[in-house]
This record gives C-alpha cells, structure tokens and sequence, in this order.
C-alpha cells in the first residue's frame, strides 16, 4: 500500500520541452482563433480532463464540474485571441478553471458559512504543530479511509489554500504556474501551501490513538 | 563541499525541498541534513504522505467512462456554440460578402460614379455660387468692404455695439419698423444712390455714407444745390430711421454693416401707346442689402 503514497501520481509539469510545446501550442491557437473546427475540438480533447478533474477536485460535486467544464472551454474559445503566450496554454486554462470555481465557491459560501471553520479555530483545538514531535504513523495512511479524512480536513480550508495544495498535490503545477493560476506571488504560494500542510498535519496528529 | 545545515534552517527548506523547488545546492544541503536527522526526515515524510493521501482521495480520481461521455458530449455542444458565434462574428460576416466577386466590382463601380457624381455636384454648387465680378451683390460687397476700410475707428471690438459684422445669408437682415420715416424724400429724377450705414443691436442707424450717386439731373447746371438739399435729406430721413436689429444664427442681435442700393426709375410709355390707368404709377425706391 505503501507504493500507493509515493510520488509516482504526481504528473510532472517539467517533463516535456516546453520550447517544443510552445511551437505546438502557437500553431494550435492560430488555428483555433481562425476557426479550424478540428483543432479546437484537438484543443477541448487534450485539456478536458484536466479541466474536469481539477473543476471535481476543488467543487466535490460531478455535476457542478461538468457546468464549470462547459463554461471553462467557451471562455477559453472566446478568450482565445487575447492569449499572448504569457504563460503555457495548461496554466493559462488552469487560471481559468480556479475563476470559474471561486466564481461559484463565493456562492456556495454564502450558504454554508456556518459549516467553515477557520484555521486558526482549527489550530487552536488540535494544538500548536510545531510544538508537537510526534511522526504520523505510516499506518495511518494505510487506509482509504485515512486518505478520506485528509480530504475532509482539506475541504475546510480556505479556498486558497486548499486551490494551492490541490495544484501542487495533484496537477504537480510548480510553485511559478501556481502564482500564475491563482494569480499572486510566489512567495504567498509558499505560504499558503505551508499553512495548509500544517492545518492538514495537524488533523492528522488527532488521530493519533 | 556540502554546506551543514542546522534543524531551524533545514525546516525552512523542507517545503522546497518536497516539492522539488530548491536549488541545486540546497536541495543537496537538505538531503545531507536528513541523513542524521530524525525529526526532519519524518517531517519530510509527513509531508508526501499527505500530498499521497490527497492524491488517493481526490474525486477526480473516480472519473467513471460515464463521466467521460457525458464531458464528450458537453465540449461537442460548447464546439457547437463556439462555431456559431464564430460565423456571426463580424469579421467572418465581412469576409463572407467579398467570397462573391461578382457582386464587388459592380459595387466598386457604382460606388465610384456616385462619388464622382458627388464632385461635380460639389464643384457646380461651388461655380455656381462664387460672385460674378459685376453682379450687384459683389459691387456692394466691395463698397461696404471700402467703407469699413475708411472708417477704422468703429472697430472698436466684439463687446461694443459698434462692432459690425458682415450680413450673409443665415442671418436675418434689419427690417425697417413701420413708426420710422419713410424714404420718401428721393429725388424726382431717375438716380441710383449707394449707400453704407452701421445698423446697431439697438436698431439704430450708427453711421452711413453715400457711397456713390448717378442722376441724370447732376450733370444739369444750376442744380447741384438742390441735388444736394435732396440727399441731405434723404440721409436725414435715414439717420432717423429705426430698425429691427439685425439676428444672428442663434437669434441674437447684432450689429450689422449694410449698403442699400436706391434706385429710382421711370418707366416711359412709347408713343401712341395707351396707358393703363389716368395716373402715373409712383416710382418706388427699390432696396437692396449686402
């Protein structure tokens, strides 16, 4: 099970030349701003997974992440002229799917506002992390069930920081495409997905036995 | 050389280091300090075993084929919607015009003859309205330009009421009001007079000169005084003269130079022809303004 945990899921963003990738990505959006029907319908096939997956990620609901897909990919169509290559295409889409998901997070915030709690709340009754020597046992993790309780303690923190750590975690973004997705710093990334690791650890040490 | 690191600053790096986003130096430094450093390399492991447990947990990782159609399907209606918005842009919609070159170059054509047709208008309209040299508008137009030129001393600025401004044809000329005296006192034989007066916003007349006088009697001796009784007279009566002041576009009054050309004329009848009525018809002076 162990193998399970290792770093093998994470999709390494580095791997491909991403000189090579901008030549490809150029004449891909040449084609879909000038309104070649196959190479939008090449653009929606290579990125709609990653839409879907990161829209599923952060909402938690399979219907809201099929709507966000939908109205990702009309913007990216619609937007597309404007792209000046700031940024890998991926990012650029990625920037889009975290608008569209904060767009709809604000709402859904407004109606369970009284189911959030805040980290600090959240610290205060687990404890300062720091202080605390103790290791996470392996065989805590050693079970769905554990992981299931990684991404409830996930799904409570701020949208930042849980949009930050699902970035790095599971699209393997480094922290520049990060910055560039949730467009801030690279110095907040650092601190966001610090913080949220900490509040993640910190839910874990409760529970211990 | 490795540099060593103590557990404080080691614990800075830790998060890098996970991630991969450390120097290459650093992450050397870390990797050296985790060797001998329990604590650290627990934190480390805590670390990727939380980001392992979010990867195991995501929901997206139970994306079903179900969900794969039905995103299928959803992208195939946003490439729909995306193509028609596509043909009813307006770059697409004027492309589509020219795809037809038979309808351009009789487009082209007529829109070349009606821009020609437009310039000839234009340069008629132009000759059309450019003042004959010996029309009587361009005779008074220049004797009340000589007149301004005489009298410099009335260009006194836009404020003043003695600021004449030249009469065209959007403004509305000064009218004689009807308790004014009537011009009645024109000499009896046929004469033409020119003459040039300042018509104040008040409907005064500020200041007049007879410009020119052909009479037929002037050349009669013996009568030069009376001729000059009658003109006296005559530039008395208008001196008296009251006027509706002369209206700009915007219906303001202003003040105006005029030059009213008089003219007396008799009509005779030929010999043996029969007249129309006992009385000789009263000649009538006629007016004329620039």
């Amino acid at each position: 099970m162990q193998a399970g945990f290792s770093g093998e899921l994470v999709k390494n963003a580095g791997a491909i030349s991403w000189s090579d990738v901008d030549t490809r990505e150029a004449a891909l959006i040449e084609r879909c701003t000038a309104g070649d029907d196959l190479a939008c319908a090449e653009l929606v096939a290579a990125h709609q997974r990653m839409v879907y997956g990161l829209a599923f990620n952060l909402l938690g609901d399979r219907d809201e992440a099929l709507d966000v897909s939908q109205e990702v990919f009309l913007r990216v169509f619609r937007t597309l002229s404007s792209f000046r290559g700031q940024s890998a295409l991926r990012t650029w889409i990625y920037r889009i799917v975290v608008n569209q998901v904060r767009n709809r997070q604000r709402w859904w915030r407004r109606r369970r506002r009284s189911d959030l709690v805040s980290l600090d709340d959240h610290l205060r009754q687990c404890g300062d992390v720091e202080s605390k020597r103790d290791v996470l046992p392996d065989r805590l993790l050693a079970s769905k069930e554990t992981a299931a309780r990684i991404w409830d303690a996930l799904e409570r923190l701020p949208f930042d920081q849980r949009t930050a750590l699902i970035l790095r975690e599971v699209d393997g973004l480094r922290y520049e495409e990060i910055a560039f997705s949730l467009d801030v710093a690279v110095g907040t990334v650092k601190s966001r997905l610090t913080r949220a690791r900490q509040a993640l650890r910190a839910e874990l040490l409760g529970l211990r036995p | 050389m490795i540099p060593y690191l103590g557990c404080d600053a080691a614990r800075e790096m830790l998060q890098g280091f996970v991630d991969g986003e450390l120097p290459m130096t650093d992450q050397v430094a870390v990797e050296s300090h985790l060797r001998w450093c329990a604590t650290c390399s627990a934190r480390v492991e805590d670390t990727r075993l939380i980001g392992a447990g979010i990867r195991l947990a995501a929901p997206a990782q139970e994306t079903t084929s179900e969900d794969l159609s039905t995103l299928a399907a959803i992208q195939s209606e946003v490439l729909t919607r995306i193509r028609a918005e596509h043909d009813q842009s307006l770059p697409v919609r004027l492309g589509g015009m020219f795809e037809d070159m038979r309808f351009l170059w009789p487009a082209f054509g007529a829109t070349a003859a009606l821009v020609f047709g437009l310039f000839t208008a234009l340069a008629v309209h132009r000759a059309a309205s450019a003042a004959d040299p010996a029309s009587i508008a361009n005779m008074i137009q220049m004797l009340a330009r000589q007149s301004a030129e005489r009298r410099p001393h009335l260009q006194l600025g836009p404020l003043s009421s003695y600021y004449p401004v030249q009469l065209d044809a959007l403004m509305l000329a000064p009218r004689p009001l009807s308790e004014g005296p009537a011009l009645d006192s024109l000499p009896e034989d046929e004469a033409v007079f020119a003459l040039s007066a300042v018509v104040t916003r008040e409907g005064r007349v500020a200041d007049y000169e007879l410009l020119q006088s052909v009479r037929d009697g002037v050349r009669r001796r013996g009568e030069s005084a009376a001729l000059t009784d009658e003109v006296d007279a005559m530039l008395a009566a208008v001196k008296r003269s009251r006027f509706e002041p002369a209206q700009g576009v915007g219906g303001d009054a202003v003040t105006v130079r005029v030059v009213w050309l008089l003219a007396r004329t008799t009509v005779k009848a030929e010999a043996g022809a029969k007249p129309l009525t006992d009385e000789e018809p009263p000649p009538a002076p006629r007016l004329a303004r620039s």
